[in-house]
């Protein structure tokens, strides 16, 4: 069999055995392993899996992973939503549609502390979607700010998938974080856009709060200072090169213990509780790494990189031709799986692809995380809809998918800004450098 | 058959306990070490290396408790959908999978952590026999994949199979 043949049988076995239900680092495990012992030899398959998950598991750099979960789950306990709710509420809350903004803006203040979308949008449904329904907001619009506002968890630094994609690559991580704030600060003003663009075809769907008093305000501020400043101080000691990512991770979860023993939130259980929650939320994307890395080796070993960069070559495709087919592919495969999922299962073929064709490795980070953060939001798959439902039970999927689409546009739209405009995620990395 | 799964299951408790308490101990060491390097402008001895070591023992002794707990990432548009008992049968298949998959990586990490250990490699600082703690790791594979085991005869007796979808999803 040749290159292509392997790749597309390789690929379409993953894709059926995770269809059926195996877990997605079991089934890159098991083409990844079987093919390299079929195609290449017994011994390379033996000697690899032999090493692969010890030199994979113990590095330095990758502790900055359960770091952040570990910030994120500390900051979620000291209940860090209600207060960034409640001062969002206080700035935004009296205009039309003010409720909606307030719940994107507040998931970009909750992102840039926790690393994960679903937890972002799990957190902060429970918060904004009563609110919203008590101030007569519908059903639809209220889960849609919600859904659309927690894929930022995975763009603002920290970002879980980030990290990932940093390992899986080679890519400075740190320099990755600073390449997610300016596109995050373009998804959020996008989603204020849409929320405004609803608000004014259907006031009946996004009525004004009363106006909150200055005190208030600064009441609130205070409340979420100390925190905001935790933020603030990771990532300019990242942009001053002060911590390394590992270190940033590991500063970041002490202040945020401190943050949540200081408030009264954490008691010893809690503590425990958020400790088992973290090992096993990154015992969980470790073994989806393995199993990455084993499916990456096996393409590399059967010379899939050399062969597309050949059949583009042949086929005579200019760097842009090839970044919207990619872009057509994840949002073709959005429709059936996650963002973890694509990005570690199409890196190994794409990743080689775009670095000959001279595009950066951090814009295409930014880039790929951006397009399968589409397939968070909208149905089929829509997993954060799902995990909204799962906190406001009572929710009906049916009436969301109408109101998803002002957000739908708006993440197109800033996909089309970063083709156009590549230096707005490249500008922060290049200047900290 | 209930109080061998109730007694593993408290094992991959008491080693998600361990876990965690590794990871306080690696935020310890790392917010430790900046500190030092700034304030007393002197890096912690071997930080590097317990941050590694540390790294590597929390995934391996969170495994087993993840995998009982349901916390592997799966794809499940098209597996929500399949009736109770195909679903028995799919969860059956894949956990059996899993469990052959650490079985065999456990066997190759043990061996790789013999040959170490006969070339009698050592961490740089800490001089921590690096086959140690291969072998260490190759021992919570084994346990993962008893986890496995369990959870795949659990799909066999359980009319309702365990829900692995979206807890581990991020």
């Amino acid at each position: 069999m040749g290159v292509w043949e392997i790749a597309a049988l390789s690929f379409g076995g993953i894709f059926i055995l995770m269809m059926g239900g195996l877990p997605i680092a079991l089934a890159m495990l098991l083409v990844g392993l079987g093919g390299i012992w079929l195609n290449i030899s017994e011994r390379t398959a033996m000697g690899m899996i032999g090493q692969l998950p010890i030199n994979a598991t113990m590095s330095y750099e990758l502790s900055v992973l359960p770091m952040f979960i570990l910030m994120g789950v500390f900051v979620t306990r000291a209940r860090m939503s209600e207060d960034l709710y409640r001062l969002c509420h206080g700035f935004v809350g009296h205009m039309r549609g003010g409720l909606a903004a307030a719940t994107i803006l507040a998931c970009g203040g909750f992102s840039a502390l926790s690393g994960s979308s679903l937890a972002t949008a799990a957190t902060m449904a429970k918060v904004a979607v009563p609110e919203m329904r008590r101030y007569g907001y519908s059903d639809g619009f209220a889960a849609s700010s919600v859904a659309a506002g927690g894929t930022l968890g995975i763009l603002i630094p920290p970002s879980v998938i980030l990290v990932l994609y940093g390992i899986a690559t080679g890519t400075d991580i740190g320099a990755l974080f600073l390449a997610g704030i300016l596109p995050g600060l373009l998804a959020i003003a996008l989603y204020l856009a849409a929320v405004r663009v609803v608000a004014q075809i259907n006031p009946a769907s996004a009525p004004a709060a009363p106006r909150v008093d200055w005190a208030t305000r600064l009441h609130y501020i205070r409340s979420v200072g100390p925190i905001l400043l935790l933020f603030l101080g990771i990532i300019l000691g990242l942009y001053q090169g002060v911590f390394t990512p590992t270190e940033a991770g590991g500063v970041g979860a002490t202040g945020a213990l401190a943050f949540a023993l200081w408030r009264r939130t954490l008691s010893w259980q809690g503590f425990v509780g958020s400790l088992l929650e973290t090992v096993q939320t990154t015992a969980s994307l470790f073994l989806v790494l393995i199993g990455a890395l084993v499916f990456s080796n096996f393409m590399n070993l059967i010379g899939l990189p050399g062969a597309i960069s050949d059949l583009i070559t042949t086929l005579d495709l200019g760097p842009m031709a090839v970044i919207f087919v990619i872009l057509g592919i994840y949002l073709v495969l959005g429709m059936f799986m996650e963002s973890l999922s694509m990005i570690l299962l199409t890196i190994p073929i794409f990743f080689p692809i775009v670095t000959h064709l001279g595009f950066d490795a951090i814009w295409f980070g930014i880039f790929a995380v951006m397009v399968t953060e589409l397939s968070l939001i909208p149905p089929p798959v829509g997993l954060n809809l799902f995990v909204i439902k799962s906190v406001i039970e009572d929710l009906s999927i049916s009436a969301v998918y109408r109101s998803i689409i002002p957000f739908v546009i708006a993440d197109l739209i800033r996909i089309i800004i970063i083709i156009a405009f590549p230096w707005l995620v490249m500008v922060l990395p290049l200047m900290a450098r | 058959m209930n109080q061998v799964i109730a007694l593993f299951d408290r094992l991959c408790l008491v080693l998600g306990w361990l876990s965690g308490f590794i990871a306080a101990f690696v935020m310890a060491v790392t917010f430790t070490g900046v500190v030092m390097r700034y304030l007393l402008r002197s890096p912690l001895m071997g930080g590097f290396e317990m941050i590694e070591i540390g790294m590597g023992l929390i995934v391996f002794t969170a495994l087993p408790l993840m995998v009982r707990k349901g916390g592997n990432i799966c794809v499940t548009v098209l597996s929500d959908r399949f009736s109770p008992l195909w679903s028995r049968i799919t969860t059956f298949l894949s956990q059996s999978v899993g469990a052959v998959l650490m079985a065999f990586i456990s066997w190759r990490v043990w061996l790789q952590g013999e040959r170490l250990l006969t070339y009698n490699e050592v961490t740089m600082e800490l001089r921590v026999p690096k086959g140690l703690i291969a072998q260490s790791m190759a021992v919570l594979l084994m346990v993962t994949a008893l986890a496995f085991v369990f959870c795949a005869l659990e799909a066999l007796r359980r009319s309702q199979t365990r829900a692995s979808a979206g807890t581990g999803s991020i």
